[in-house]
């Protein structure tokens, strides 16, 4: 899965890069000055790279936690996003990292600790009032935890701080480590969802949707607050019956009552990450069909997109209560 | 297309015997070529690895994201001599900048960092291999390719115990003759990159044809090479025929948009 171990000069001898590479041990690694050398510099393919992606352990100097954009949340009024890796092991089409980045590399951020330090400064700028942090923003919040290990270190922080929420976006699942541990209950644990069809064509090297709603079940028995994020929504010809289809297996098993959040949002993306996407990705049908751009964002057309979003959203509202249900648009 | 470089005659010639090239007449930089490999002989140092690269990418018709390869002698402090490696970092002894080449299922090839010098040296310092062209030839590279399709193999031809000055031109052309192997791996290596990259963004034949068929603006072109693109991926490529009727390239542009026009997307 991983080629090659990029470290930092500055965190060669970081305790946690130690442990890293005892893990990959086999693997050829490479001291550099800056990850970004590697990760930033121009002339690479990103396509091709994801087929033999390396790690890169770095150290990250400022912009720890950032202001999460607009629409990006479930309710709360203060949301918040930080990113302790860059780019995902999954390959799902429509993501806007390959649009985004440069390199399909793999990058953590080993000083998990400035990270804590500055969720606890924004919880406490907000004291006496609720706070989201999305982690899954840049990366999948569990996907590489088995290296990482991140989510071990993480949770004490906000055990100590219970106006604070965590959200895990994912789609992995790999959730015996949260299985076994004592349920956290300001942590949302939310997954992406999409059709079958969808899964199978476009989000390439992750778990099935069965597998998915399992890892969901599991969890929501365990008591673990659960989100569901059907986002982005994929127009095909079929999408009312897919997506009918999707909400029905979903439901036949989760208990709606005691889901914490469901969102929904449009496929959207900004026109410069879709111009280097279609680059990167000339024969991927999802990008050959009708969209449209407004803006400086690209999406489906206006008229198409809000007959999907009203369609799912009465689908989803007859399972679930709208107090549960955060439009994403 | 495999475009290799090399310093001196004497390194390239072992390659340039076992694919059987054949000398360019009236070149400023010598070059050796077949349907699939160039070698361009530089001369020593980053000034004419540089201007050699160039050479050969404009008189190779400017073609964009071809595979190149940098081969050749190095010092180590302690590799023995005849040793191969791949080269995972370059490091420019006069700048500092740093170029870190892909890295790729090696198999059993040795990998090192390397640097760059402007002189040749006797002091070796750790395990790294010395050379005087690969900075020039990595940051060269970069603006004719992508980092996937560029590679960097050096053999040891001096260590502390056997200096610089015992090397001459034959001692240099049997050595890479006789661990030639490592170096057509690699070559084989590249082949399947380019091919892989070539299988992706290769030029579509359809849209060659058209641009022959009918003129089209810079801007034209782009519109209908994204349109041939998208009609070929939704509509299966049907009733091309009817393209014939087309007189301009306003017309063609707007025929493909009809056909592109509430086609039914499936996944």
């Amino acid at each position: 899965m991983i080629s090659t171990l990029y470290i930092e000069k500055e965190v060669l001898k970081a305790e946690r890069v130690l442990e890293i590479r005892q893990r990959f041990e086999h693997l050829e690694t490479i001291e550099c000055d800056f990850y970004g050398e590697i990760f930033n510099r121009k002339a690479q393919n990103f396509r091709l790279q994801k087929k033999n992606p390396a790690l890169i352990l770095a150290k990250k100097h400022k912009g720890f936690v950032l202001p999460a954009p607009e629409s990006y949340g479930i309710g709360g009024e203060n949301n918040y996003y930080f990113s302790h890796m860059m780019n995902c092991i999954y390959d799902c089409r429509y993501c806007f990292l390959q649009g985004m980045y440069r390199s399909a590399n793999y990058v953590v951020f080993v000083n998990y600790e400035s990270f804590a330090d500055e969720i606890r400064k924004v919880a406490q700028q907000h004291a006496g009032e609720p706070v989201y942090f999305f982690s899954g923003y840049d990366c999948d919040s569990l996907a590489l935890e088995p290296v990482t290990k991140f989510i071990d270190f993480i949770f004490p922080v906000f055990e100590e701080l219970p106006d604070a929420f965590l959200e895990l976006r994912t789609k992995s699942t790999q959730v015996r480590g949260l299985l076994d541990r004592t349920v956290l209950d300001n942590c949302i644990v939310a997954f992406s969802l999409s059709p079958d069809n969808i899964v199978k064509s476009l989000e390439a090297k992750t778990a099935s949707l069965d597998k998915r709603i399992e890892a969901l079940q599991k969890l929501q028995n365990k008591g673990w607050k659960i989100g569901l994020r059907f986002d982005p929504l994929i127009y095909c010809d079929s999408y009312q019956e897919d997506y009918v289809c999707l909400f029905d297996k979903v439901f036949s098993v989760l208990d709606a009552e005691a889901i914490h959040s469901v969102s929904l949002g449009g496929f959207r993306m900004p026109e410069k990450f879709f111009k280097n996407m279609v680059k990167l990705y000339p024969d991927e049908k999802l990008f050959a069909s009708t969209l449209e751009e407004n803006d400086g964002m690209v999406s489906y057309a206006k008229e198409l997109e809000q007959e999907m979003l009203e369609y799912c959203e009465n689908e989803l509202l007859k399972y679930l209560p709208r107090e549960k249900y955060f439009p994403c648009f | 297309m495999i475009n290799i470089v090399c310093a001196l005659h004497c390194e390239a010639k072992p390659i340039v015997d076992f694919y059987k090239l054949s000398a360019l007449s009236n070149c400023i930089f010598p070059i050796y070529s077949s349907e699939q490999i160039n070698v361009v002989v530089s001369g020593i140092g980053r000034v004419d690895t540089a201007a050699a690269m160039t050479y050969l990418f404009v008189k190779t018709l400017e073609q964009k994201n071809n595979a190149w390869l940098n081969y050749g002698i190095a010092g180590h402090k302690s590799a023995a001599l005849g040793t191969w490696f791949n080269v995972n970092k370059i490091t420019e002894d006069s700048t500092a900048l740093n170029w870190y080449p892909s890295r790729f299922q090696s198999g059993d090839s040795l990998t090192a960092s390397l640097k760059t010098v402007d002189n040749p040296i006797s002091q070796y310092e750790s395990e790294k291999l010395y050379d005087m062209e690969a900075s020039a030839f990595m940051a060269t590279a970069l603006k004719f390719s992508s980092i996937e399709l560029i590679q960097l193999m050096k053999i040891v031809s001096d260590n502390e115990e056997n200096h610089l000055d015992q090397i001459n031109k034959k001692h240099v052309q049997l050595l890479l003759k006789d661990n030639i192997s490592p170096l057509i791996n690699i070559i084989n290596v590249l082949k399947e990159q380019k091919m892989e990259f070539d299988n992706i963004y290769d030029v579509d034949e359809l849209y060659v044809e058209i641009l022959k068929k009918w003129h089209f603006t810079q801007y034209q072109q782009k519109e209908i090479q994204r349109l041939i693109q998208r009609w070929k991926l939704l509509c299966n490529s049907e009733h091309i025929d009817q393209l014939e009727k087309c007189q301009d390239a306003k017309q063609v542009i707007a025929w493909f948009k009809e056909q592109l026009t509430d086609v039914t997307v499936a996944f």
